[in-house]
């Protein structure tokens, strides 16, 4: 605790020269304590280089997460990407960590990433907490997957659009969104999401062309 | 001017009202500093030496709507960019002119129908001249510039007969 003033701060005073296996071994102390503290969480290593990745669902995921952030072995005190992706039966919110070590600028063969993957089952509303308190990077590209692919994160403060207009209707990167076209009302949408559920299911990728997904405005 | 000096006396010169009006609308317009996308290099690339724009009496491009009198949309828009060119079209003075540049300004380009590309920009405000290309040349622009000089030129002033 307390890492997240270091990172303001000047670098330690006497930074001890730590070799690449150190950090390795720290890794997989902090993987053994996750892996004791958080039942739930299974891992997965499914990055670059074997990294890595904790997938969780969300009602272990902020806990997980500040563990992460904030523990004295090794903190993961930056947060890379934060990545949110439709999967048809669940939603994905990805968030690349890394755990750079102070006064060191070398950072290719002394920084150890992690991915943290929370899984949302609700389709129908999707919500998962917002890491903001801890990364205070997440507050943009939260607001894009909210935007983009419609997961409400609980606690952020300034949860808007940021990319697309004030008044668009619907989230365009969900899967059952019409692949062509805007929908300006909603009932409109709604209803052809409904018909068109089924189709959308049946086809496991459901990214199909379907010249009849065009709404009679676009027609030109 | 070698011919006239030789046929006519200094100080008198015959023409049409439309005529001199129409020269001094065409001479001398002010493109608007409007460059959305990729479209907007090619424009930029236009009014440089190697190309000169200036040639054609358009190499001031202002930055504010108020003093510009063409507006040469070059990019995709979208719906959130929709508002704001009406907004800058709506502000010009009287006699603007607008040239849709690429194929996302004409129809919405590769990106017709998805979710948030306008399929055209003559959907949100009216235009005069298409340049097609996905980005046309600087040649290409300059070409559809003289092609809405030559809209200018048929312009006229007179009362239309009811």
């Amino acid at each position: 605790m307390g890492k997240k003033e270091k990172i303001i701060g000047p670098p330690p005073e006497s930074p001890e020269p730590e070799n690449p296996t150190d950090w390795g071994e720290k890794l997989n102390a902090v993987l053994e304590l996750v892996r004791n503290n958080f039942p739930s969480v299974t891992r997965k290593d499914c990055f670059l280089k074997g990294e890595p990745a904790l997938i969780v669902d969300t009602v272990t995921a902020h806990s997980l997460a500040e563990f992460l952030g904030n523990n004295d072995i090794l903190p993961f005190n930056y947060l890379r990407n934060v990545t949110g992706t439709d999967k048809i039966d669940h939603f994905e919110v990805a968030y690349n960590l890394a755990s750079i070590p102070h006064g060191k600028p070398n950072l290719p063969d002394e920084y150890k990433t992690i991915g943290l993957i929370v899984v949302i089952r609700d389709r129908n509303k999707p919500a998962s907490p917002s890491m903001i308190d801890i990364w205070p990077g997440a507050d943009f590209q939260e607001r894009e997957i909210f935007d983009l692919v419609g997961i409400e994160f609980t606690g952020h403060p300034d949860l808007r659009r940021i990319l697309l207009d004030d008044e668009f209707v619907g989230h365009p990167l969900k899967k059952d969104y019409p692949l062509i076209g805007k929908w300006d009302d909603m009932e409109a949408l709604e209803a052809h999401l409904d018909e068109n559920q089924v189709r959308k299911m049946k086809e496991d990728a459901g990214l199909e062309f379907n010249p009849d997904d065009v709404p009679p405005s676009f027609k030109r | 001017m070698g011919l006239l000096d030789r046929e006519y006396t200094p100080g008198v010169f015959l023409t049409t009202m439309d005529n001199i009006v129409n020269w001094a609308k065409r001479s001398s317009i002010w493109p608007l500093t409007f460059g959305i996308a990729c479209c907007a290099i090619e424009m930029i690339l236009a009014t440089t030496p190697r190309f000169d724009l200036a040639r054609f009496g358009a190499e001031v491009f202002r930055a504010t709507p108020r003093q510009a009198d063409l507006m040469i949309v070059a990019g995709t828009v979208n719906h959130k960019l929709a508002k704001r060119i009406q907004l800058l079209y709506e502000q010009m003075p009287a006699h603007k002119k607008v040239i849709a540049m690429g194929s996302c300004a004409i129809s919405g380009g590769p990106y017709i129908n998805t979710y948030n590309v306008v399929n055209g920009v003559d959907l949100i405000i009216p235009v005069d001249v298409y340049v097609p290309g996905c980005p046309p040349r600087p040649e290409a622009l300059i070409d559809g510039f003289i092609k809405l000089q030559r809209l200018i030129d048929h312009e006229t002033l007179a009362r239309k007969k009811a």
